[in-house]
């Protein structure tokens, strides 16, 4: 590896891990494409590589989401279950599903979310969130970009449990999917603040990823030196993203969302994905 | 925190290594399994301590254990708690994960 691949491997991992602690999300989507297409890496290195920058991603940002109080750890666990339980549904249906077919329906999946992400911040009261102390899950934090203490009830908790159900198996189907799915369901359908929603994902996604990263470790499928220029940016980028993320106001990482999940998805109707 | 401070140490000292190795440009990787560590195990604890991939592959395992170590913690923190159901929900999530480790590796 030379300092240029070094340095260029490391500035890639920089921005999956921004993007990562800005979204909730593994950073996969960008980082598998980026490493197999620039910089020619096998594919089941390059996800391996992936698998593990998700773990860098969730410990890093969750020291801080969890210390202020952001990551609702009580939703995360209650929807990891079925997560998981759906990773692992997916991996045995894997083999019996048309791939076309599911790439469309994730696709048409994800449109929807983004229509009700936007209706979401087109509302009067979008920055209103409902709390009911009587809730099985509620949430608090402080919100240092609008400078209030934000409390929350989950509403329609069932519906989330199934979407996570989805999101692990579509995880296990196409190899993506667990924090473009959880984040919108539990913000648009659950009534989860935004940040909330990004930090409980955060928290989720490195659960979900290890066992998938001790399979690789185990098969030898991790190069040892993409991964950790990888997870060096990860690291330095997961700063920058929790920095960001706690300044910038809801809307505009919502915004910021909506535009990602709609890239993938016309992604994944073309066959990119 | 601690368990991304000491891989990320780790990972950094092990690029140290093996950018100060001669001709490391084209130093050819090793693939971690058995026989790896076997050809490890034979070696002195100098040349084991001077080989880059011991840091690296070690600084990759310490972070992928840091989600089972929150996991720990948080099963932990629920138990102060008394709130048994979610210690449950922990348990079951924790053993959902030994389990497809296990029965993948099997595989």
């Amino acid at each position: 590896m030379s300092p240029l691949l070094f340095l260029l491997v490391v500035l890639s991992g920089t921005i999956t891990g921004t993007l990562g602690a800005l979204l909730g999300i593994g950073g996969g989507i960008f980082l598998i494409p980026v490493l197999v297409m620039g910089f020619g890496l096998p594919m089941h290195e390059a996800v391996a590589t992936s698998v593990v920058t998700i773990i860098a991603t969730s410990s890093a940002t969750a020291s801080v989401y969890v210390d202020k109080g952001i990551s609702n750890i009580r939703l995360g666990m209650t929807l990891e279950v079925m997560t998981t339980v759906g990773a692992v549904l997916g991996g045995i249906t894997a083999n019996h599903l048309p791939g076309d077919i599911l790439r469309s329906l994730f696709a048409f999946f994800l449109l929807f979310m983004a229509g009700l992400m936007w209706r979401r911040t087109r509302a009067r009261n979008v920055g209103a969130v409902q709390y009911d102390p009587a809730a099985r899950i509620s949430g608090a934090f402080y919100d240092a970009a609008e400078k209030q203490e934000v409390r929350y009830s989950v509403r329609r908790l069932p519906t989330s449990m199934m979407a996570s159900l989805l999101a692990g198996n579509l995880s296990g189907l196409l190899g993506i999917g667990g924090g473009l799915v959880k984040v919108p369901v539990m913000h648009a359908v659950s009534g989860v603040p935004m940040k909330a929603a990004t930090a409980t994902s955060n928290f989720m996604i490195g659960v979900t990823a290890v066992a998938s990263a001790f399979i690789y470790f185990s098969y030898g499928h991790l190069n040892p030196l993409y991964t950790a220029a990888a997870v060096l940016g990860v690291l330095s980028g997961t700063r920058f993203g929790t920095m960001l993320g706690m300044r910038l106001h809801s809307r505009t990482i919502v915004m910021v969302f909506i535009v990602l999940i709609i890239i993938v998805a016309v992604r994944m109707v073309a066959g990119e994905v | 925190m601690a368990g991304v401070l000491v891989s990320g140490t780790l990972l950094v000292i092990g690029f140290v290594l093996y950018a100060s190795q001669p001709e490391w440009y084209d130093a050819t990787l090793p693939v971690f399994d058995t026989e790896w560590l076997r050809t490890l195990h034979e070696q002195s604890i100098v040349a084991i301590l001077l080989n880059p991939y011991v840091f690296l592959y070690a600084g990759i395992f310490v972070l992928m254990l840091t989600p089972i170590l929150r996991l720990l913690i948080t099963g932990w923190t629920f138990a102060v708690e008394a709130d048994w159901h979610y210690v449950g929900i922990t348990v079951l999530v924790l053993l959902v994960i030994g389990l497809s480790i296990v029965f993948s590796i099997i595989h």
